[in-house]
């Protein structure tokens, strides 16, 4: 600690110059690097880079013409501030002409009259005698002396300024209510700049004659920048977690910046501006790796909201394709039934066996359909479960009285048994039906003689409920048992009925799935006929 | 009432519930269902849901908040996603019904049943004299 305070009080003024223009020359450069990075393609952001750093040169030199002795020297820097002070006011006027414009046409008057007039002005300056023609020594002091082209760099200066002012009033004026804050924000950074320069680099020195704090002219600028960049992060809506990173980067660069304050020796010295420049580029590489991830996080949820609205158009095209290819089933069917019901009269055998034929078709082809819509709202992760108390007891039964019919047409024993209990459960009961449906429909479909049992039973111990539906029809051999539950695949009995989706059983284990129950398939081989069975959580 | 835009469909229904016993009135879309369903004041409707000019959805709207009829209504449309069915039975629909589903007996059966179960419930809350 004494070490320290020694050291603290052996640091002349001239380090704390040094140490406030540096730390703000550093913050200055980083909010222009980062507002660049932040769209290198943006005309508003590239001026706003420009004026960086011509205000971080135009400090430098300021604040080095006013540490040397060297008359010569001296006119050279002194020269070299009023050609970057041109540059400054420029680059001042032309950030608030293109904000917060990302592209913008430069008009005729801009590119073939003001830049070249300060093109030729700020040269004339530097190389010139525009503003001064030599130096003498007053009071002891090197003062330079002026020549009354002075008068055009104040004009020049003044101009710009206030053209870049009532640029800003005007926008504060059209923008709408929302709007305002950017340039708001610009107005009161730039006001406070300008009020800090006034005071510093014209009252203080022409009314009381100090010009202590002229070579501190980067301090002035810094709040005109710290708004700007503010204002455009606002605007284009910047994430805090950058900036917190940002920060840390500053800080970095700040702390080893101090180091080099208080470098004791030369070489302590040339090794500390050696890790300074090291941190800086880092971070700055860093900086720019989080603009990087930034924009690649932007494009990614670009392509997901793309993505979104694709899976969404998706739906509502499988949608309406299911819902114009049910249309004219529904006809087809709604005609046919009508005929075979006899409600519009009698028909002939044949005529009737022909409509069945036309119903059945139809039928088919609506629960193919049905499959397909099915089988992609699975994929999708689209199936949507209404989930409810359901008795399959009564559901059933119920399903055993609609299915008698069309197994004793086929003259086959139908029977249905049911456990004593009760058979309560969490299911969408619509699903369900339809996959206990869909495994009846076959065992009549796939059974030339026999009998189609149907069954229900309860397991209290793994409290689970079993759906079992047995035939003695075709069965299914071993090697066909692995994949009856995959996409297209069709078992010994696809031979007699091709017509279907091939989906079914598919279907039926992925909405079994979806009720955490199981479903399985139990035959002694071909043709000894087969079991299928559901197994369900009692709720 | 029946109120469907399919002219085939029309015929269907109405051959089977005549044939069924019903007296049928037909609408083509919602606009003019809900023109004739404070006149006629039906039993039941049977509605579908697209349709032109004012569809299911916009008519079960209508129905609901413009007028005093509690008339049951029956969803029988084609569209079988999960938010048709939220949809209209939020809207007050007494049933959905997929439509591919159903031969015209079966909707008579269907429709018969739904009839039914509205008159028990009805007796059920009228006091015994």
């Amino acid at each position: 600690m004494k070490e320290f305070a020694d050291i603290v009080q052996n640091l002349s003024f001239t380090n704390l110059d040094l140490l406030s223009v540096g730390i703000t020359i550093a913050a200055i450069a980083l909010l222009g690097f980062i507002v660049y990075i932040s769209n290198t393609k943006s005309i508003t952001n590239i001026s706003f880079f420009v004026f960086c750093m011509v205000t971080i040169l135009w400090s430098f030199i300021n604040y080095s013409s006013y540490q040397t002795e060297d008359p010569e020297l001296k006119l050279t820097l002194w020269k070299a501030v009023i050609f970057l002070g041109f540059w400054h006011s420029f680059t001042f006027f032309n950030f608030l002409y293109v904000f917060p414009r990302e592209r913008v046409v430069f008009p005729t008057w801009y590119t073939y009259g003001l830049l070249p007039y300060v093109i030729g002005m700020s040269f004339w300056a530097l190389i010139g005698n525009l503003v001064f023609t030599g130096v003498q020594v007053l009071d002891g002091t090197i003062q330079p002396v002026v020549s009354k082209g002075i008068l055009l760099f104040v004009v020049t200066v003044l101009v710009l300024i206030i053209a870049s002012f009532s640029f800003l009033v005007r926008r504060i004026i059209k923008a709408k209510k929302g709007d305002k804050n950017p340039y708001v924000l610009i107005l009161v950074g730039a006001i406070c700049t300008f009020a800090l320069l006034f005071t510093f680099n014209l009252i203080l020195p022409a009314v009381f004659e100090i010009i202590r704090f002229i070579p501190l002219g980067a301090l002035t600028i810094f709040p005109f920048s710290a708004f700007t960049a503010y204002a455009i992060f606002k605007h284009k809506a910047f994430k805090v977690k950058d900036l917190g990173s940002t920060l840390m980067a500053f800080f970095l660069c700040f702390v080893t910046f101090i180091e080099i304050i208080f470098a004791e020796s030369s070489g302590q010295l040339l090794i500390r501006v050696g890790v300074f420049l090291v941190v800086l580029l880092i971070s700055i590489q860093f900086i720019k790796n989080i603009f990087a991830l930034e924009h690649l996080t932007e494009s990614l949820e670009v392509a997901n909201t793309k993505l979104k609205s694709l899976d969404t158009l998706k739906s509502e095209f499988i949608s309406l394709a299911s819902h114009q290819l049910r249309s004219p089933l529904t006809v087809i069917k709604g005609y046919a039934s009508t005929l075979t019901d006899g409600v519009v009269g009698d028909l002939t055998p044949k005529q009737t066996e022909i409509v069945r034929h036309i119903y059945t078709s139809a039928h088919g082809l609506a629960s193919v359909v049905e499959d397909f819509l099915n089988v992609t709202k699975i994929e999708q992760g689209g199936m949507k479960y209404a989930f409810e108390d359901v008795d399959l007891g009564q559901l059933v039964k119920d399903l055993a009285n609609d299915m008698k019919i069309p197994a004793e047409e086929k003259h086959l024993t139908f029977s249905f048994s049911i456990e004593k209990g009760k058979y309560m459960i969490r299911a969408d009961s619509v699903k369900i039906k339809q996959v206990l449906l869909n495994l009846v429909d076959n065992s009549i479909k796939y059974t030339k003689e026999g009998f189609v049992k149907l069954s229900l039973s309860h397991n209290e111990n793994e409290h689970t409920v079993t759906f079992s539906v047995a035939d003695s029809g075709v069965g299914v051999s071993e090697e066909t048992k692995t994949k009856l539950f995959t996409k297209f695949a069709r078992g010994e009995g696809g031979t007699l009925n091709s017509g279907g989706s091939g989906l079914g059983l598919y279907l039926a284990q992925e909405i079994v799935k979806a009720h955490k129950g199981h479903i399985a398939i139990d035959s002694q081989g071909l043709g000894k006929g087969s079991t299928f069975s559901v197994t369900l959580p009692i709720s | 009432m029946i109120i469907e835009d399919d002219k085939s469909l029309q015929d269907i229904y109405t051959i089977n519930f005549e044939a069924a016993g019903y007296e049928v009135l037909i609408e083509g879309d919602g606009l003019s269902g809900i023109s004739e369903v404070v006149e006629k004041n039906p039993d039941i409707i049977l509605l579908d849901v697209m349709m032109p000019n004012m569809d299911g959805f916009a008519f079960l709207k209508v129905m609901k908040e413009n007028t005093d009829v509690h008339i049951p209504v029956v969803i029988c449309s084609n569209l079988s996603d999960q938010e048709t069915r939220d949809r209209a039975i939020k809207e007050g629909a007494s049933a959905v019904l997929l439509k591919v589903n159903y031969s015209g007996r079966e909707l008579v059966q269907k429709i018969n049943l739904i009839l039914e179960e509205r008159a028990s419930k009805h007796k059920g809350v009228v006091p015994a004299h």
